[in-house]
C-alpha cells in the first residue's frame, strides 16, 4: 500500500483522541491535515489550542516526532492499513449522510463492500445457544441474497452475524472500537483474518496500537447504525449497548428490527421492549429482504434441502415426528417413544447425521 | 546380655525385614535407639519404658542399646514399639532366651501397655510372609487386614503382657483363622444402587458402557443433575476386585495409614473424590516419606474430580502420567517411591461458570468470552484421554415422582461382567485389559466395522466435524458397545450409540 504525505498526517491527527465533531472542525478550518500538522510545528500547537485541551495537543506533539511518524507508518504498511478523509471516493456514502461523520477513518480489506446493500445486525455478547443459532442463520441467508452484514467483532451475537455472512456469498464488514491492529476482543484475531480474506472490510476511527477504551464503544456503534439500511436488534438487556445503538439509529431514521425472543428470559427484554415501541417484526431473512424491496438472489433453498435428504427409517420417523412440535430432551424422548437408551442413542446419532435433527447444549435436540 | 527379634519397616510399597537387637551393658541407666530411627521411632524409649513397667515387669536397671538392622535405612512409625520391648525383656532376663528370628513383631505400646494398630500392616506382613517368616504378632486392630494372606499365622494380641504370656508358652493366643477372599466378596454391599437413580436414562446408559471398557467419563450438567451421585454408582457395577487387585488396593491403602481397624481386605473398588482445592502433592502422592497420593488411593477404583475446571492446573495435568501409565514415581529428597495407579477417571463439571448454560429450567448469566475462559481450564491432552464425554440433564421433579422401577446395579454388573470377559480372553496376548487400553495399532486390529459402520462413521467425520482423535475414540467406544451387545464385529448401531458419547466436542470445545 502507498501512502501520500496527507495520510500520514491524517493518521497522526487521530492520535489527539478528538471527538469526531472537534475533528471535523479542526479539518474544515485548516483544510488539510498536512496543513494543521505543518502550523502545530511552527507553532508548538499554539495554533489548535481553540479546538483541544493542552493535554491532548501535547500528545499530538509527541506524536509528531519523526521517529514516531516512521513507526506509525511501518505499522501502517504492515497491516496494510489504508486511512481515508471524508473526500476520498472510498469514503462509506452513509456517513456522508450523518450529522457526526467520522472525519478520518482507518480500514483493512475492501471499503467498496460496503457500496452494495448492508444490513447491521446487533445483540449481546451473553447471547443464548438459541438466539445464536438464529443470527448465523438470518446472517448467512442475508449474506446469500447478496446483503453485507455490519457488526462490531464482540463476542456472541456479532461474532455469530460475522460468521452467518461468512458463510453465505457475500462479505461482512466490522466496525472496531480500537486500532485496527489490535485483538479486542482477543478471539477476534481469527475471524479478522477470515473477514478480510473473503473481501469484506474493518473500520475504526481510531490509530493503530490504540486500546478499546470504554468511550470509544457508543462512537462506534453510532457507526454500525448508521452504515446498516436497517438495524438488526438479536437479544439484549433493556439496559444494554445493542438499545444504545438502536438509538443511534432511530436517531439516524433507520429502520430497526428486532428478533422476538423467548419472552421471559432476561436477555430477550430489550427486543421484546422495541417490538412493543413498534420495532419491525421478522422471523426470518425473507422478512427483512421483503420490506427492503430486495429481491432475494437465491431463492430459499431450504425445502429443496429437505427434499434431498435420504429416507428416515420408522423409529428415525417416529422421534423426527416428535421434534417437529418442540425440542426435546433425552429423557422425554425415550419416555415418549419407548426406545431403550443405546437404541435412542444410535437413533439421534444417524439423525443429526442425516441432517434432520440438532443437538443443542443441555442434552436437547431440536428438528434442524 | 544381648537379645534379638524381628520387626518391619516400609519402604514405598514394600516391607522390609528390620532386625532389633538389645544390649543391656553395665552403666548409668539409659534406652538408646540407633540405626537412621526418625522422631517417631525415637520416643518409642519413652513408650517402651512406662508400657513395660505397666504391664507388670520391671525395666532393668542397665544402659540398654536398641539397634535396628540394616543401619544405613530410615526407619519411621512406631511399629517398632513391640519388638523393642519383647528385646529388652529378654536382654533383661524377664524372658527367657529364644529364637525369634521367624516370628515378625508389629506394635505400637500405650503407654499401659496395650498394643495399637499400625499404618502398613498389610504390605509388611506380606513381604514377611514372601520371605518365609511364618508367623506375625500383631495388635488386634490390624488382624482382620491381613487375614487373607495364606501361609503365615496371625497371632492377634491386645497387650504387651499377653504377648510375653504367650511367648513364654503360659498362655496361648489362638491364631486366627485366615478366611478366603470369596467370603470376603461375598459380604460386600457397595452404598449407592443405580436403582436409586431416577431417569437419567442416557448417562446411566453411558455408566454402563464406561465401565464394560474401563473408559473414562465426562459428565457436564447443571448444578444438581444427579452428576455425583452417578458418579457413586461406578465402583458398583464394575466387576468385583480379583484377590490381587485387592491386595494391590488395600496395601497402598494400608501405607496411607487410611485402613480403619478392623476393616478387612478392600473388596469394592475404592472412589476417591478429592476436593478441587487439592494440591499436586495430595493428588500424586508426596511428603516426605513419599506418601502415596489421591491417585493412587483410587488404584483399581474410580478417581472423581467434580467441578473439574476448579482443579488448579497443575494438579490436572499432573494427572496426565499416571493416566497413561497406571504408575506413578513419587520423588522426595529422602525417599523414592512407585505406586501403581491405574484408576477409571470420571470427572465431572458445569457447562458455564453459573451452571445454567443450555438449561432450560434458568437462564445463563454468563458471557461467551466467561464460559470460552471456563472450558479452556480443561486442557486439551486432557480431554484427549477421556473417551466418554456425555451432557446429564436435571431430572425434572414430576419425573422424579412417577418413579418407574429402575435397573439394580447388580443387573448392570452382570452385563459389565460379561463384556470385561469377552475383552480379557482376546487381549489375553496383548498385556492389556480392556478397550480403554487399546492403542492405535491394536484398536486397527481388533475394532473391526462393518462397511455400512465404516460409511456411517465416514459421515460423522464429514457432516459433524469430528477430528481424527475423536474418530479413534469412538472406535474404542464402538467395541465396548458391541462387547456389551455380544458381538465380534462393529455394526451400525453400535457405531451410531458411540458417536453420541462425543457429543460434547461440537457443542462446548469447538
Amino acid at each position: 500500500m502507498r501512502y501520500t504525505r496527507e495520510d500520514g498526517c491524517r493518521a497522526w491527527l487521530t492520535y489527539a483522541q478528538a471527538r469526531p465533531d472537534i475533528l471535523c472542525s479542526i479539518l474544515d478550518s485548516f483544510g488539510t491535515a498536512e496543513k494543521v500538522y505543518d502550523q502545530m510545528m511552527k507553532d508548538r500547537g499554539k495554533c489548535l489550542r481553540p479546538y483541544l485541551p493542552q493535554a491532548q495537543i501535547d500528545l499530538l506533539r509527541e506524536r509528531a516526532a519523526p521517529d514516531a511518524m516512521h513507526d506509525m507508518m511501518v505499522v501502517m504498511q504492515r497491516e496494510q492499513m489504508g486511512v481515508m478523509g471524508m473526500d476520498d471516493i472510498h469514503y462509506p456514502e452513509a456517513f456522508r449522510q450523518m450529522n457526526d461523520p467520522p472525519a478520518i477513518l482507518f480500514y483493512q480489506g475492501d471499503p467498496d463492500c460496503l457500496m452494495g446493500k448492508c444490513i447491521s445486525i446487533i445483540g449481546t455478547r451473553k447471547a443464548s445457544p438459541n438466539t445464536i443459532e438464529a443470527t448465523r442463520k438470518i446472517a448467512r441467508e442475508l449474506s446469500n441474497s447478496g446483503v453485507t452484514i455490519i457488526s462490531g467483532l464482540a463476542v456472541g451475537i456479532d461474532s455469530a452475524a460475522h460468521q452467518g455472512c461468512l458463510e453465505g456469498s457475500s462479505p461482512t464488514a466490522g466496525l472496531m472500537a480500537c486500532g485496527l491492529d489490535v485483538d479486542y476482543p482477543i478471539e477476534s484475531g481469527p475471524l479478522k483474518k477470515e473477514i478480510i480474506k473473503q473481501g469484506g472490510v474493518l473500520l475504526s476511527e481510531y490509530p493503530p496500537g490504540c486500546p478499546a477504551l470504554s468511550w470509544h464503544f457508543q462512537f462506534r456503534n453510532r457507526l454500525i447504525a448508521a452504515l446498516g439500511k436497517a438495524v438488526v436488534m438479536m437479544e439484549g438487556r433493556i439496559r444494554s449497548g445493542s438499545m444504545l445503538t438502536v438509538q443511534h439509529a432511530l436517531d439516524q431514521g433507520k429502520d430497526v428490527y428486532a428478533y422476538p425472543g423467548n419472552i421471559g428470559s432476561e436477555w430477550a427484554e430489550g427486543a421484546h421492549q422495541l417490538l412493543r415501541e413498534g420495532a419491525l417484526y421478522f422471523t426470518s431473512a425473507q422478512d427483512i429482504l421483503e420490506d427492503m424491496h430486495w429481491e432475494s438472489e437465491a431463492p430459499a433453498p431450504t425445502p429443496k434441502e429437505k427434499e434431498s435428504l435420504p429416507p428416515m427409517n420408522d423409529k428415525q420417523r417416529q422421534i423426527y415426528a416428535l421434534l417437529c412440535h418442540q425440542e426435546m430432551s433425552f429423557d422425554e424422548l425415550a419416555a415418549s417413544t419407548g426406545f431403550d437408551a443405546p437404541t435412542l442413542s444410535g437413533e439421534l446419532t444417524m439423525l443429526t447425521i442425516l441432517g434432520y435433527v440438532k443437538a443443542l447444549p443441555g442434552k436437547t435436540f431440536q428438528k434442524a | 546380655m544381648l537379645a534379638r527379634t524381628l520387626g518391619y519397616g516400609l519402604n514405598g510399597v514394600h516391607g522390609f525385614a528390620v532386625k532389633v537387637e538389645v544390649y543391656a551393658a553395665n552403666g548409668i541407666p539409659a534406652l538408646e535407639i540407633i540405626g537412621l530411627p526418625d522422631a517417631s521411632v525415637k520416643e518409642s524409649r519413652d513408650r517402651v519404658s512406662a508400657a513395660i513397667v505397666n504391664s507388670g515387669f520391671a525395666m532393668p536397671i542397665a544402659r540398654l542399646t536398641v539397634n535396628l538392622a540394616p543401619a544405613d535405612m530410615k526407619k519411621a512409625g512406631p511399629a517398632f514399639d513391640l519388638p523393642i520391648a519383647v528385646s529388652v525383656l529378654m536382654a533383661s532376663r524377664q524372658l527367657e532366651s529364644m529364637d525369634l528370628s521367624k516370628t515378625l513383631l508389629l506394635g505400637e505400646l500405650s503407654l499401659d501397655g496395650s498394643l495399637q494398630p499400625v499404618r502398613g500392616a498389610l504390605p509388611m506382613v506380606i513381604s514377611a510372609s514372601e520371605e518365609g517368616i511364618q508367623e506375625v504378632i500383631l495388635p488386634e486392630g490390624n488382624a482382620a487386614e491381613v487375614a487373607c494372606i495364606q501361609g503365615i499365622r496371625v497371632y492377634p494380641a491386645r497387650n504387651l503382657a499377653q504377648v510375653i504370656a504367650h511367648l513364654k508358652g503360659s498362655e496361648h493366643i489362638p491364631a486366627q483363622v485366615q478366611r478366603s477372599y470369596d467370603e470376603i466378596l461375598s459380604e460386600t454391599r457397595c452404598m449407592v444402587d443405580l436403582a436409586q437413580v431416577q431417569g437419567q436414562l442416557g448417562a446411566r446408559r453411558a455408566l454402563e458402557v464406561a465401565a464394560a471398557g474401563g473408559h473414562n467419563m465426562l459428565m457436564i450438567g447443571v448444578p444438581g443433575s444427579g452428576k455425583t451421585m452417578l458418579a457413586r454408582c461406578l465402583p458398583g457395577i464394575l466387576p468385583p476386585l480379583t484377590f490381587e487387585e485387592a491386595l494391590e488396593t488395600t496395601r497402598i491403602h494400608s501405607i496411607a495409614g487410611k485402613v480403619a481397624a478392623g476393616q478387612g481386605l478392600m473388596a469394592t473398588r475404592p472412589f476417591c473424590a478429592p476436593h478441587h482445592s487439592a494440591s499436586v502433592a495430595s493428588l500424586i502422592g508426596g511428603g516426605t516419606n513419599a506418601r502415596p497420593g489421591e491417585v493412587s488411593m483410587a488404584h483399581n477404583g474410580v478417581l472423581f474430580l467434580d467441578e473439574l475446571p476448579e482443579f488448579s492446573r497443575n494438579a490436572l495435568e499432573a494427572l496426565r502420567q499416571p493416566l497413561e501409565d497406571g504408575i506413578v514415581s513419587v520423588t522426595r529428597v529422602q525417599n523414592q517411591a512407585q505406586y501403581q495407579s491405574s484408576f477409571m477417571l470420571v470427572a465431572s463439571m458445569n457447562p458455564c461458570p453459573c451452571g445454567y448454560y443450555g438449561s432450560k429450567q434458568r437462564a445463563c448469566r454468563c458471557s461467551q468470552h466467561e464460559i470460552r475462559r471456563y472450558l479452556d481450564r480443561v486442557s486439551g491432552p486432557l480431554l484427549d484421554r477421556i473417551d466418554i464425554q456425555i451432557e446429564v440433564d436435571a431430572v425434572p421433579v414430576k419425573e422424579i415422582n412417577q418413579s418407574r422401577p429402575a435397573e439394580s446395579s447388580a443387573q448392570v454388573a452382570e452385563r459389565v461382567r460379561k463384556a470385561r470377559e469377552v475383552q480379557q480372553a482376546r487381549y489375553r496376548q496383548d498385556g492389556i485389559h480392556c478397550n480403554a487400553q487399546l492403542d492405535a495399532k491394536l484398536s486397527k486390529r481388533y475394532c473391526e466395522l462393518t462397511p455400512e459402520a465404516t460409511q456411517v462413521l465416514h459421515m460423522a467425520v464429514d457432516r459433524m466435524g469430528m477430528s481424527m482423535r475423536a474418530y479413534g475414540r469412538v472406535l474404542k467406544v464402538a467395541r465396548t458397545i458391541a462387547d456389551l451387545a455380544g458381538e465380534e464385529r462393529i455394526a451400525t448401531p453400535h457405531v451410531a450409540e458411540a458417536i453420541q458419547y462425543r457429543e460434547l466436542d461440537g457443542k462446548y470445545w469447538r
